[in-house]
């Protein structure tokens, strides 16, 4: 019985069996989630405890882990330094080399000489140098140490060097008190790590000397160092019961969906064997459709995979659209969707070649085909027209900003959003390919003789279609030029695909991957450009955003979370509160960073006197507190209007800090905003919000911004002030309902598109227009390879995919060594340029930010000589803050290593910045003595250039110093746009290499390809190939020797055979004569014995009679025999009947045509045909075939295997000149012929060949349009053909 | 196949697209067609719309109502009905821009799922003027933490009606 059922599972059916158990689990998980559930609510305290337990016992383990790798790596600096240290040829420079090392990167590290003295130092300072020593722990052992905006996990150790004991300190960040929304901050923080890790809130305070929670909600424990004292307590929310059996919820709910789609995919493998059986292309098309939908539908509803993704790939931000019901919400989503339309595309795509290949494609129902030709053309032009909609809401419908990635590879998701947009593009362009092809089909173009011309005409009617169509089209989504560039690229696939060889049919993928990159990028160009316009709108909306009912909100949120701060409360009680820090932290941490607006955070005492501030493009603010003063027990904000105007909104607001209700102090905040922080110029780059509305689609730089009230131009962006006829267009605008409006404005002789928007605030007419200059060519190029970087990588990942795949079939021929000839010597030179050009580029680009930092420390050097030679009675201090006001340039000034000098001092007060001199400087310029040094140094991810200069002032060594990070250098190019242009152009320039070279290599080798496959003819016996000789030179007297050789060989076997069977004959008459002898002799002399007796009259004549007719007839058989074993001699040819494989022996012999001038089609619905039969002679009949029709002038041969009954069936379809109705009863006799030099013997023998092998062979039709033939020959009973 | 033949052929062929794309283009017309056509008109009547628009001012208290309503319900169906084409977004979970209408649908979507709310409401709604806007509380509970942050939800007369363009949740 279990036999019985197991063997219902063989073959596909097995999936059935995992179907089945999958249907179990999911049964299984549906009873025992709610079972779990309950057990975790009755067990809930015991569990808590154990859980409280386990996180405690975690988080020391993950500390312990940290602390231990901070102890090994200051064990591995004590073995560096003591090495460096005591080396008789060390150096100075040994030592900043090696504790600035890549190896320490990730950590600051100071060396103190046995005097307490700095001595060395990397980019990271962690320790001040006050805090230094005494010791604050024992040496070797591990404890925090807050700076300024961070706590680090220290060591301090000693280093015993011939006697002197010197000091070191390794420090690594654990916990950064400040953060900031933008791409450069770098998140530490041991606290977030944890909350992550454990799902519940945790606090740490990093001081041994905290007391734990009180709270009955959390729950404490102390963190021990590795010499078990303490140095932190950590306190956590206790976990809850709801979070935890949400969690069990989720994660049941996980597990049933990836059952889910487990369950639809093995159901899919086991009807698998049904599928193929199916017969009817089509409705195999739509079957796989409709499975792929559900598969689609049941991934996307189960939530798989984007419930296993955490990151960005999961996000809508990146890319979400309505479209579909939410089957394209984010990148992840949309990968999967155009995943199943690229395995429908690639389907219809196989299925159409296979139709079109069929012999019966172009016969059936050729009136509906022609009717079907208009619904095609249509869909062709919907679904191009589907295609441009869809790229245009991947770039309206993200956030990415696909041309402005600031490195030349993107981002994941933008990396994704590629990628997915390649394959959305290539399905849609196999669709597209698909519905041309079927046309072509239809038309039956290249079964035609003017096959290329037909093409032509049918391009030149779809790329009049496609301006026909825009022009009906209500709201044409691209221009006309654009849809003859997308028809063309199409057609251009479609010819390749029609008239390419077949063999490297599988490379077409490859082509229409680069057609559907190229068409892409195209329209995500085009899409981009009216993004660009777009956001003119939207420029405009920001700054209307700005209101100051939102400004109220902003520093109102920021001030009363300022007033919840536990730790600006704690800093009160300190006695040296750096406020500067903490009201860096405050300003970090609130909207008004992530907003980007010009604004401060300053902090009061309980006097209201300033004790620490931090401020972005705004200074004076604090003198209109005094409206705020009187009020001082709540939180207050106010407007005021600084320049009597209502253009520039300023407000400030104030709230007290308190504990207990007992003031502690106040903190201050204040906005100000206007049309010039557009592009956020008074923000550090490393401090700007990742917000970035405007800079996210254009650059800020080319937009004008002109504010209008009440028709009259109050405020300017950009570097144009326009006239009043200028202006006149923007102010006379016709606005719509909406209150906006595009025109076109002329300034200084160039036309830029603008957008006004009109507003009503407090009663006055506001207008803002926002206008850009209209794009070039060069920018449209960069945009182009911006994105086909990414592509070639894809279409090349692609193009190795199916080299691999096809790697069976290599060979090492000819044409291959040919390709890999020209690829080495083409690819190699461009890669080599690739490199050395962008070397180059980036040394330029170097040397001109050299030069202009050297430019700009020049001027403050120059200023500050001025002044000492104008004024006098200036001490340095004094020079150094007029000049910083007057040159407009950020500088430090160092007297040995200390900074004695920052225009930015804001941004070194508060910590962001050491204030001490670069250590790589300092040994360049106070050991080596170098004048001048630039060094890359990096705050965060944020990597700037500083430049440093010796100056002698009033007989003080000083050293200014002059960074990027606060001067900003305008480049003409970037080293990521040169990139884009260099790699992009290569890129382009490889892939059509590799084009050129393939056709190249085709080209040259053909002749070899067709005399090899000419001689491999001869050798299977066909001595009637002629090679068509178009070339030149020796190839042609090659190719010409090869042809004459082949009709000499020919000529000479026919006579050859004929000599055969002369010799044939004289033997066999040699043979008949010698055999009929045998038996003549006996019976002439029985007869001669017979005629003696008679003559005598002997009296046994009649017993003699008897026994000499007897023998006569003996002797009669025997003739009779001989005669009849001739006979079957002469009748049979001696065959090698043997099992063979039809398939491979048809394949085989059409190989040999694949020079010749006709396409040869082997289509089998078989995996196999086992007949008995012999394989020389069958392969000879199907030659007989080929080379019939061949010379019934037809272009293209259809040879089709099936089964038919217990046999198989060939079809031998042409489409040749035919065979004339008079001749068709006579073509299977012997000696008939049309042929002047036919023999007549061809399909006579076939047949008596055919027909020995108890087949047979058949005309079925045979017209002026071709012929068809059909030959049976029964299949090997015992051996199952699998059908596909 | 004579090259006659063809070329009639695709003559046909042409002619019958022609006749056929008319009468499906044409039933595919665009929205934005449709109000291009009815712009002309209502230009015409600007002031007597205008009118209309000072009435509309006083909707802009029921639809912050509506808007109220569907976050506390978590119903961003009914939320998505007043977002405008492009709408400023700033979410605690980093999200922080203009969004189109398709994007913002699903950003506000994740962001309710994820910062599930715990209590909202605004404290103070303000409708007078070109830009009726709202403040208040959200508390959520997210990843098993508790939080709380301010809202602020701003609106803007779209010609039609009033659709949001901006919340900021921080």
């Amino acid at each position: 019985m279990s036999a019985e059922f197991i063997k219902r599972f063989r073959d596909d059916r097995k999936y059935f069996a995992i179907v089945i158990f999958i249907l179990f689990l999911i049964f299984i998980s549906g009873i025992v989630t709610p079972i779990l559930l309950e057990n975790k609510k009755d067990k809930w305290d015991e569990q808590l405890s154990d859980k409280i337990l386990n996180i405690e016992t975690s988080v020391n383990s993950i500390f312990e882990k940290r602390e231990a790798h901070l102890l090994s790596v200051s064990e591995n600096l004590r073995g560096d330094l003591r090495r460096v240290l005591i080396e008789p040829a060390a150096t100075y420079g040994s030592l900043i080399r090696l504790i600035n090392s890549q190896k320490y990167s990730a950590y600051s590290i100071e060396v103190l000489a046995p005097n307490g003295k700095l001595i060395a130092w990397n980019d990271n300072i962690a320790v001040k140098q006050e805090d230094l020593l005494p010791l604050s722990y024992p040496a070797g052992e591990a404890h925090f140490y807050r700076s300024d905006l961070v706590t680090y996990l220290t060591v301090t150790d000693t280093l015993l060097v011939e006697n002197d004991q010197f000091y070191y300190l390794i420090s690594s960040p654990i916990e950064k008190h400040y953060t900031f929304q933008n791409n450069y901050y770098k998140n530490v923080s041991f606290t977030q790590e944890l909350s992550n890790k454990f799902f519940t809130q945790f606090h740490i305070d990093y001081n041994p000397f905290a007391s734990p929670s009180r709270d009955g909600r959390k729950y404490s424990f102390d963190l021990l160092n590795n010499k078990s004292n303490k140095i932190g307590t950590v306190t956590f929310l206790k976990p809850s019961l709801e979070y935890s059996l949400n969690s069990l919820k989720t994660e049941a709910a996980q597990i049933q969906s990836i059952l889910a789609v487990l369950l639809i995919f093995f159901i899919g493998l086991g009807f698998r064997r049904e599928f193929q059986s199916l017969k009817f292309r089509l409705l195999k098309f739509f079957i796989f459709i409709i499975y792929c939908a559900i598969f689609r539908a049941i991934t996307y509803f189960s939530g798989f995979p984007t419930n296993m993704f955490s990151n960005h790939l999961a996000d809508p931000s990146y890319f979400s659209s309505t479209f579909g019901g939410g089957f394209v919400r984010s990148p992840v989503e949309f990968f999967i969707t155009v995943i199943f339309l690229l395995l429908i595309a690639v389907k219809g795509f196989s299925y159409s070649l296979n139709y079109l290949e069929s012999p019966d494609s172009s016969r059936r129902f050729k009136y509906l085909k022609f009717i079907l030709i208009i619904p095609l053309i249509i869909l062709f032009f919907l679904t191009l027209r589907g295609l441009n909609a869809s790229i245009r809401s991947i770039i309206f419908d993200s956030t990415l900003r696909y041309f402005k990635e600031p490195e030349l590879i993107p981002s994941l998701p933008a990396l994704a959003m590629n990628l997915n947009t390649l394959i959305f593009s290539l399905s849609v362009i196999l669709m597209l390919a698909i519905y041309v092809l079927l046309i072509i089909s239809f038309l039956r173009i290249t079964s035609s003789k003017k096959a290329k011309l037909y093409f032509t005409i049918l391009f030149i009617a779809f790329e009049i279609f496609g301006i026909l169509s825009l022009h009906l089209q209500n709201t044409p989504l691209i221009t006309p030029v654009l849809s003859l560039v997308i028809i063309a690229v199409l057609f251009l696939l479609v010819y390749q695909i029609c008239f390419s060889d077949a063999r490297i049919r599988i490379y077409n993928y490859v082509y229409a991957m680069l057609a559907a990159s190229v068409i892409s990028i195209t329209l995500m160009n085009y899409f981009n450009l009216e993004l660009e316009r777009e956001s003119l709108k939207t420029t405009a909306l920001e700054i209307n955003r700005s209101n100051d009912n939102l400004l109220k909100f902003l520093l109102s949120e920021t001030l009363s979370n300022v007033a919840k701060s536990e730790e600006l409360k704690q800093s009160f009680f300190l006695r040296h509160s750096n406020y500067d820090a903490e009201a860096f932290i405050l300003w970090a941490g609130s909207s008004l960073q992530k907003e980007s607006l010009n604004s401060s955070v300053t902090i009061l005492d309980k006097n209201l006197k300033q004790t620490g501030r931090f401020s972005v493009g705004i200074d004076d603010e604090l003198k209109y507190l005094s409206g705020l003063i009187d009020k001082t027990d709540t939180l207050q904000v106010v407007q005021v209007n600084p320049d009597s105007t209502k253009e520039k909104i300023l407000l400030i607001g104030l709230v007290p800090i308190t504990e207990r209700g007992i003031v502690l102090g106040y903190v201050s905040a204040a906005i100000n905003e206007n049309i010039l922080n557009v592009e956020g110029d008074n923000f550090p780059e490393f401090l700007e919000s990742k917000k970035n509305i405007i800079n996210s689609v254009i650059d800020p730089e080319q937009l004008k911004i002109f504010e209008f009230s009440n028709n009259k131009l109050s405020q300017v962006y950009g570097d144009i002030y326009p006239s009043l006829d200028q202006i006149k267009p923007i102010i006379n605008s016709d606005f719509s309902m909406d209150n906006e409006a595009w025109i076109y404005l002329s300034l200084n002789g160039e036309n830029y598109l603008t957008y006004a928007l009109k507003s009503t605030v407090d009663g006055q007419q506001k207008i803002t227009s926002v206008s850009v200059l209209e794009k070039n060519l060069s920018w449209n190029l960069f945009n182009f390879f911006k994105i086909f970087i990414i592509h070639s990588i894809f279409i090349l990942l692609l193009f190795i995919l199916i080299f691999i795949s096809q790697i069976k079939k290599f060979k090492y021929s000819f044409r291959t060594q040919l390709l890999i000839a020209f690829i080495l010597i083409s690819v190699i030179p461009v890669i080599v340029l690739a490199i050395y050009n962008r070397q180059l580029v980036k040394e330029k680009t170097q040397s001109a930010i050299l030069e202009e930092l050297r430019n700009q420390t020049d001027v403050v050097e120059n200023h500050f000589k001025a002044q000492i030679n104008n004024e006098a009675e200036r001490d340095l201090d004094k020079i150094f803050k007029h000049t910083a006001r007057e040159v407009g340039i950020s500088f430090s000034v160092y007297e040995g290593t200390t900074q004695i000098f920052n225009s930015k001092e804001e941004y070194y007060k508060n910590g962001l910045f050491n204030d001490k001199l670069d250590p790589e400087a300092y040994y360049q310029m106070d050991y080596l003595n170098y004048r001048e040094f630039l060094d890359k140094e990096k705050i965060d991810n944020y990597s700037y250039n500083t430049f440093f200069k010796r100056v002698d002032l009033l007989n003080r060594h000083l050293i200014i110093s002059v960074n990027d990070a606060f001067n900003k250098i305008r480049l003409t190019y970037s080293v990521v746009d040169v990139d884009v242009f260099l790699f992009g152009i290569y890129s382009f320039a490889a892939i059509l290499i590799i084009i050129i070279s393939t056709l190249l290599a085709n080209r040259i080798s053909l002749p070899i390809r067709r005399l090899t496959k000419a001689t491999g003819s001869i050798a299977h016996g066909d001595f009637n190939v002629e090679i068509n000789n178009d070339q030149k030179g020796e190839l042609k007297d090659l190719l010409d020797g090869f042809n004459l050789m082949t009709r000499e060989l020919q000529k000479n076997q026919i006579e050859l055979a004929e000599l055969e069977r002369e010799n044939a004959w004289k033997e066999m008459a040699k043979q008949v004569a010698h055999e009929i002898k045998n038996p003549l002799t006996p019976m002439k002399l029985a007869v001669q014995q017979l005629i003696i007796s008679y003559k005598d009259k002997n009296k046994n004549f009649d017993k003699m009679f008897s026994k000499i007719s007897s023998t006569l007839l003996t002797q009669i058989e025997s003739l009779n025999q001989i005669a009849t074993e001739f006979s079957r001699f002469a009748r049979m040819p001696n065959y090698k009947m043997e099992e063979i494989d039809l398939l491979p022996v048809i394949n085989d012999t059409a190989n040999l045509f694949l020079d010749e001038n006709v396409e040869i089609n082997v289509k089998a619905e078989l995996d196999s045909a086992a007949v008995e039969s012999d394989k020389v002679q069958l392969r000879r009949l199907f030659i007989n075939f080929i080379r019939n029709s061949i010379q019934a002038h037809s272009s293209k041969i259809d040879i089709t295997v099936s089964k038919m009954e217990s046999s198989a069936q060939i079809l031998i379809s042409d489409n040749g000149t035919g065979i004339p109705k008079k001749y068709q009863g006579k073509i299977f006799e012997s000696n008939f012929t049309t042929k002047e030099k036919g023999m007549g013997l061809g399909l006579k023998l076939a047949k008596r060949f055919i027909e020995s092998t108890n087949g047979s062979v058949e005309l079925v039709e045979s017209s002026e349009k071709g012929t068809t033939f059909r030959i049976i020959i029964p299949l090997l009973k015992n051996k199952t053909e699998k059908e596909v | 196949m004579n090259f006659l033949g063809v070329l009639l052929k695709i003559i046909l062929v042409t002619f019958s697209f022609i006749l056929i794309s008319i009468s499906a283009f044409s039933q595919n017309k665009h929205p934005e067609y449709k109000e291009s056509k009815e712009r002309g008109v209502q230009l015409r009547t600007f002031q007597k719309q205008r009118e209309e628009f000072n009435k509309q001012n006083e909707r802009a208290g029921e639809i912050i109502n509506q808007i109220k309503t569907a976050i506390s319900k978590n119903d961003i169906e009914s939320l998505s009905a007043h977002l405008s084409a492009q709408t400023y977004l700033n979410l605690p979970n980093g999200i922080s821009g203009y969004y189109s209408s398709n994007q913002a649908y699903f950003v506000l979507e994740d962001f309710l799922k994820t910062y599930r709310m715990i209590s909202f409401g605004f404290n103070e709604i303000n409708t007078s003027g070109n830009n009726p806007f709202a403040t208040g509380n959200y508390d959520y509970e997210f990843k098993g933490k508790r939080g709380s942050a301010h809202i602020y939800l701003q609106l803007r007369n779209s010609g039609k009606s009033w659709t949001i363009t901006q919340i900021t949740i921080n």
